[in-house]
């Protein structure tokens, strides 16, 4: 697809050489976005700081820097705050999910994930207004141990208890 | 539904060889934590006693007790109490310890003298009478501690020990003079029926150990079968964190090209599509390979043994299982594989095992080291390790029969692992941490296959790493040589 000065940016961050070619192909067939890759947190970073990318899409478990670690050195600066993030990886347990969504992503996937599911959650996370995010990582910061507000202004412990469900529903 | 066993296929670790140990120890262990203190107090009392006695007696005063104890009688008395106290005393410590075998046999010792000196002292200072053929019935009674606390062997030792002061006290011993007569008439009879009475105990108290053995053994079979079921509960979450990472990436990957080929069919060009297909096709690839090698495994431990042993040169099967390497997992570096073998050496075993191992050594050597860093492969034959001194002997007549070994090193200068995570790299399914998280892949199977096929060899295989960068690690495997080359 044709690429302008005006097209977004998108950082994939993956360790897994047979996912990240895959992800580059699908996000250029799918979506019209200029795609990035990294294959840690810290040439994640560097990367970053080099393209300024509109979302990211991030592994949680990497050598050097892990997902979480990544997340949180974006989040933890004023300039990089507002990136809209997705996590997606392997780890799907709800003490996963919940260190994911505690570590500031927008959305929290766990593969495999479907082409147009992928696509959907980076649309979403791009809209998400500058606000909406401060507001619910304000929230997150301000939050007691158990009632910490994650992803839709929900409480932590509502939100373990749906991926609990969903495990069982698996 | 199937009830855990313990499979005699299977040899017992050192560990599950512990519960059994274990089982029988604990209830000795706490028998002699009681026993021996408080029979080492009742001892210490009796030498206050004997002392307080002599101090009365030195003084020319008279006491109401009528004993007539000669004092060397019971200076030698007072000496052997010190030592039974003493016994008791480190029967007690090595209790508490959990040495078993010293704080029974301690016990048991310590029973055994404490009852021949009271009796002795007994019988011969104050003369066989009736009071005297009394403690015959008691001296019984120490073949029943001993028998808790001891072994058959020892069962049978104390008690001909018990007949020896029997037969002693009764035929050698002074008599009361009212009763005198009675016992020199009467002396086999009673002689007989002491050592009968012994006997019984004696038989006794072995048939209950036997029995109580057996209950022991059924127990540490429970408990063994109960930790086995632990085990392959753990392994099996491992094996399913270990497939849920390995196995979601390629499987993402794998469905999302269908999906986009499929969704996408007419905005891509032919040339993308067959770029698309050639793509999922590697990836479909990494995924059989994957399964196949778990399915493998089954099958692998029950053919391990089945293979007919023949003298095989090492540095040719090396060279070959070097060829087979998968460029793919040196990231197509050329890497610089020193190899120091003897052209003449020979292994006893199979071929094929053997390349598996090394290929598997080799890849791993390749996978966990920096891009073009060396990997140095040694071969050299090694003596049996030597005999003990004390047992030169029958060392001399093992170390005749033990097969020569090669031992075969694999080098590489990667990070090393971990010396506490080195046990587990040989377990089934087992990944490191670190390598869970990184990009190499693996399915925790190789270093377990190569143990369970060296070990059908007759061989074995270790690692030794300090686990520091640079320094890497090196695997040893023993295999045994043809039987000419011995």
């Amino acid at each position: 697809m044709e690429e302008t000065a005006a097209t977004p940016t998108v950082l994939v961050i993956d360790d897994d050489l047979n996912l990240l070619p895959f992800l580059v192909d699908m996000l250029s067939v799918m979506t019209p976005y200029r795609i990035v890759t990294a294959r840690n947190g810290v040439e994640g970073l560097v990367a970053y700081a080099e393209h300024h990318p509109q979302c990211v899409i991030v592994d949680m478990k990497m050598p050097e820097l892990d997902g979480a670690q990544f997340v949180r050195a974006l989040r933890g600066d004023p300039s990089t705050l507002n990136t809209p993030i997705i996590m997606m990886t392997a780890m799907g347990s709800p003490d996963d999910h919940f260190i994911g969504m505690a570590a500031g992503v927008d959305r929290y996937l766990v593969k495999p994930v479907e082409p147009e599911t992928l696509v959907v959650a980076i649309e979403q996370a791009l809209a998400l207004s500058d606000s909406e995010r401060l507001h619910r990582l304000r929230d997150l910061a301000n939050s007691p141990d158990d009632t910490d507000c994650l992803e839709d202004g929900s409480r932590a412990t509502t939100e373990r208890e749906r991926a609990q469900e969903g495990e069982g529903k698996q | 539904m199937t009830s855990p066993t313990v499979s005699p296929t299977f040899s017992l670790s050192e560990s599950e060889q512990q519960v059994y140990r274990s089982y029988d120890n604990i209830w000795r262990l706490r028998l002699v934590s009681v026993i021996a203190p408080f029979f080492g107090l009742t001892t210490f009392m009796s030498l206050v006693g004997l002392l307080a006695f002599l101090v009365v007696s030195a003084h020319g005063a008279t006491t109401e007790v009528s004993v007539a104890l000669p004092p060397q009688m019971a200076y030698l008395s007072m000496g052997s109490l010190v030592v039974v106290i003493s016994l008791y005393g480190y029967s007690t410590y090595a209790a508490r310890k959990g040495q078993a075998r010293r704080a029974t046999t301690a016990c048991a010792t310590a029973l055994l003298i404490a009852t021949t000196v009271a009796a002795t002292t007994w019988e011969f200072s104050q003369g066989v009478g009736p009071f005297g053929l009394a403690g015959y019935i008691f001296l019984p009674l120490v073949i029943v501690l001993v028998g808790l606390l001891a072994t058959a062997p020892f069962i049978l030792l104390a008690t001909l020990w018990v007949n020896a002061l029997t037969i002693t006290y009764t035929l050698l011993a002074p008599r009361e003079a009212g009763i005198a007569g009675i016992v020199q008439r009467e002396a086999i009879l009673i002689v007989f029926f002491c050592v009968l009475m012994e006997w019984c105990f004696a038989i006794l108290l072995i048939a209950l150990r036997r029995a109580l053995s057996a209950t022991l053994r059924e127990l540490g079979d429970v408990r063994i079968a109960y930790e086995r079921a632990k085990q392959l509960d753990e392994i099996k979450d491992q094996f399913i964190r270990s497939v849920n990472h390995e196995l979601r990436n390629p499987v993402m990957a794998l469905n999302g090209y269908v999906k986009v080929l499929r969704s996408q069919q007419t905005a891509l060009s032919p040339e993308r599509q067959r770029a698309f297909l050639d793509r999922a096709s590697q990836v479909g690839d990494r995924v059989v390979a994957m399964l196949k090698s778990i399915l493998d495994t089954g099958r692998l431990e029950q053919n391990a043994s089945e293979f007919t042993p023949e003298a095989v040169n090492v540095r040719t099967v090396i060279a070959e299982s070097a060829e087979l390497l998968d460029p793919l997992e040196g990231s197509f570096v050329q890497r610089e594989l020193h190899l120091s073998i003897p052209d003449d050496l020979m292994f006893w075993g199979d071929r094929i095992r053997l390349q598996q191992i090394m290929t598997n050594l080799l890849s791993n050597a390749v996978k966990y080291s920096p891009a073009g860093s060396p990997v140095t492969v040694e071969a050299y034959p090694i003596r049996p390790a030597e005999a003990p001194k004390s047992s030169a002997l029958f060392g001399r007549s093992r170390q005749l029969n033990r097969p020569q070994m090669v031992e075969i090193t694999v080098r590489d200068q990667g990070e090393g692992i971990p010396p506490d995570q080195i046990p587990l790299l040989f377990q089934r399914f087992m990944r490191l941490p670190r390598d869970i998280a990184s990009p190499v892949i693996g399915n925790g199977l190789g270093l377990f296959i190569c143990r369970q096929l060296a070990e059908a060899m007759g061989g074995s295989i270790w690692v030794e790493s300090q686990g520091i960068a640079g320094k890497g690690s090196t695997f040893h495997l023993r295999l045994p040589m043809p039987p000419t080359q011995n």
